[in-house]
């Protein structure tokens, strides 16, 4: 197995706050990584530096053994596609072009959209299953909807590693179990593929990554399969709540508040 | 609005532009027989009509295009960056800067050393408005910021000039400064046509390939970071391209408002929202409206010419708020 992302030592600060303290990690090729952590612990910012959105303040990024500044930013957007929290489209564009902006990294000022293009445009289209939803403009859609554009888009650019940040925390139950299946599928069918993915829902993290990090105050704190990082003790300490966890099942309840 | 339609739409906004364009050519105080001044130019005789056509009708007209389509385009650009529909240059306070510096040169009397001081001020304004809007924006340059900055310029520009206004010195130059405040095509030469069109033109350039950079940001700055464009060339020559069409407009023709706001706004419908596809059908649109109103202003009887910047606000701003008070279940 090879490793896709390494990074090693990653800070970063905001008006002298630090959000992230000494971050290493690793991506290797074939998984699924879920970081978890409760709210603040700086999860989004880790993906945001990750997507090479922002510079780390220390630390080095590498990208199948090259640091990520020496990687051209094209060169990298196809090998590393990022789908945001809420992935917002502020026009009311039509769900074709959101998707044909997947296609972006391929494309110079002029060109418009090759065969290759399309090919990899309609395969995504079926992969994600919205052959329904084209024609329609996204401000029409609901959110479990956008959210299979937006992961249709991510396809689109055929990357090697996808990196979502709580691709499902405003879904219903369906449509979660459909995006993290996607997911899952992605990163297995190449063996060159990976995912990093934010996630609340401890049981589907423990479900469906292969590994996971659990994130708090900026640092990670531990890591591993979901049986070790979820814990009790782990749970009561970084997330103070009490847990029935069973992993046969891969379902994690909170019960109360510590 | 079905594919057909669209494209006849535009068929019909590309058509207009010729249509238009002769009409204006036919219009001016003096009756003229275009046909055979034509000829007469291209046979190289100086006849009257000849030298009208060429002097003062063409350029005129020309102008009209060009100033329509690099105000248009500066619209589409802003608002497509800044993701906010009521982005324009007048609303930024980009005009308004460049009105205010040719105010000034105006009201010193240094008009009169050359043709091309005022516009050369006029041009400067514009170009250090936008300078100075995106660095005191640093590094936040949300959209948010950049228009509360912007509105704060446009607020203490106004303010300046219409202090310029109460202390002029004779009447000749407050009737010069209330020109450049209101925006007129009137008696320009291929003079002005030169001076502007070289800044139009790199305008131009510089805004229309940035056409996959604005679709990329209907996602937002991060996602259109991780689709590998990079943020701060784009942003920075797509809005030097936007300070270039502006300041060359205002250079030449004063504050013409409203064409950068609502003709991006009139045309959307018609590109899906799209906002790399809308700056061709602004450009189109914005030349095809100035000719228009330009048009209109020399056809409408009365005993002085109106200026057309009164026309596009007057006449624009009613039927953009009909437009808004239709669609307004489609604004979010």
């Amino acid at each position: 197995m090879s490793t896709l992302i390494q990074a090693n030592n990653i800070s970063w600060q905001i008006n002298h706050a630090t959000i992230l303290n000494d971050i290493s990690l690793e991506l290797r090729s074939g998984e699924m990584l879920g970081i978890i952590g409760p709210n603040g612990a700086g999860k989004t910012t880790l993906l945001k530096i990750l997507a090479r959105i922002n510079a780390p303040f220390n630390g080095t990024l590498t990208l199948l053994d090259k640091p990520y500044q020496e990687v051209e930013l094209n060169n990298f957007a196809r090998k590393i596609a990022y789908l945001e929290q809420n992935a917002p489209v502020n026009w009311p564009l039509l769900v074709e072009k959101v998707i044909a902006l997947g296609r972006s990294p391929y494309q110079n000022s002029y060109k418009k959209l090759s065969i290759e293009d399309n090919a990899a445009i309609k395969k995504a289209i079926n992969a994600t299953g919205i052959e329904r939803l084209l024609g329609r403009t996204i401000s029409t859609l609901s959110q479990g909807e956008k959210m299979l554009v937006a992961l249709c888009r991510v396809f689109s650019s055929e990357p090697n590693v996808i990196l979502a940040d709580e691709p499902i925390s405003a879904l219903d139950p369906y449509h979660q179990l459909l995006i993290l299946e996607l997911l899952q599928q992605q990163t297995r069918a190449d063996r060159n593929h990976a995912a990093i993915v934010v996630l609340h829902d401890l049981s589907h993290a423990a479900h469906f990554c292969d590994r996971l990090l659990l994130m708090h105050e900026g640092k990670i704190v531990s890591s591993g399969s979901a049986e070790e990082v979820l814990s009790s003790d782990n749970l009561r300490k970084f997330y103070k709540i009490n847990c029935y966890s069973d992993f046969k099942q891969g379902l994690i309840q909170p019960l109360n508040r510590i | 609005m079905t594919k057909k339609q669209q494209q006849l739409y535009f068929g019909l906004l590309l058509l207009s532009i010729p249509m238009f364009f002769f009409w204006h050519l036919f219009s001016g105080p003096t009756e003229l027989s275009v046909i055979s001044a034509f000829t007469d130019l291209l046979k190289g005789n100086t006849s009257t009509d000849a030298l009208i056509l060429a002097e003062i009708r063409l350029p005129r007209a020309l102008l009209a295009i060009c100033i329509g389509i690099s105000l248009a385009l500066s619209g589409a650009a802003l608002q497509g960056l800044l993701i906010n529909p009521l982005a324009s240059p007048d609303l930024l306070g980009v005009s308004q800067s460049g009105v205010l510096v040719a105010v000034l040169v105006l009201y010193y009397g240094l008009a009169s050393i050359s043709w091309f001081i005022v516009p050369l001020a006029a041009m400067s304004g514009a170009l250090i408005a936008v300078a100075f809007i995106f660095s005191l924006a640093g590094k936040y340059q949300g959209a948010l910021t950049i228009i509360l900055i912007g509105i704060a310029i446009n607020a203490i520009t106004s303010a300046m000039t219409s202090l310029a206004l109460n202390f002029a010195p004779n009447p000749f130059a407050l009737q010069e400064i209330y020109f450049w405040m209101l925006g007129s095509l009137s008696n320009r030469s291929s003079n002005e046509l030169f001076f502007a069109f070289p800044f139009m033109l790199l305008g131009w350039i510089l805004i229309f390939p940035r056409k996959h950079f604005l679709d990329a940001m209907s996602l937002g700055e991060d996602t259109a970071l991780s689709l590998g464009f990079n943020l701060k060339k784009q942003k920075f020559l797509l809005i030097f391209g936007v300070a270039l069409c502006t300041g060359a407009s205002v250079a030449v023709s004063g504050n013409i408002s409203f064409i950068g706001l609502m003709v991006p706004h009139l045309l959307r419908p018609l590109v899906n929202n799209e906002p790399g596809r809308l700056l061709t059908y602004s450009a189109v649109g914005g030349a095809s409206l100035l000719l228009l109103a330009d048009t209109l202003v020399q056809n409408i009887p009365g005993s002085q010419e109106l200026q057309v910047g009164v026309i596009t606000a007057a006449l624009g701003g009613p039927f953009f708020l009909f437009l808004i008070f239709k669609n307004r279940h489609l604004l979010r």
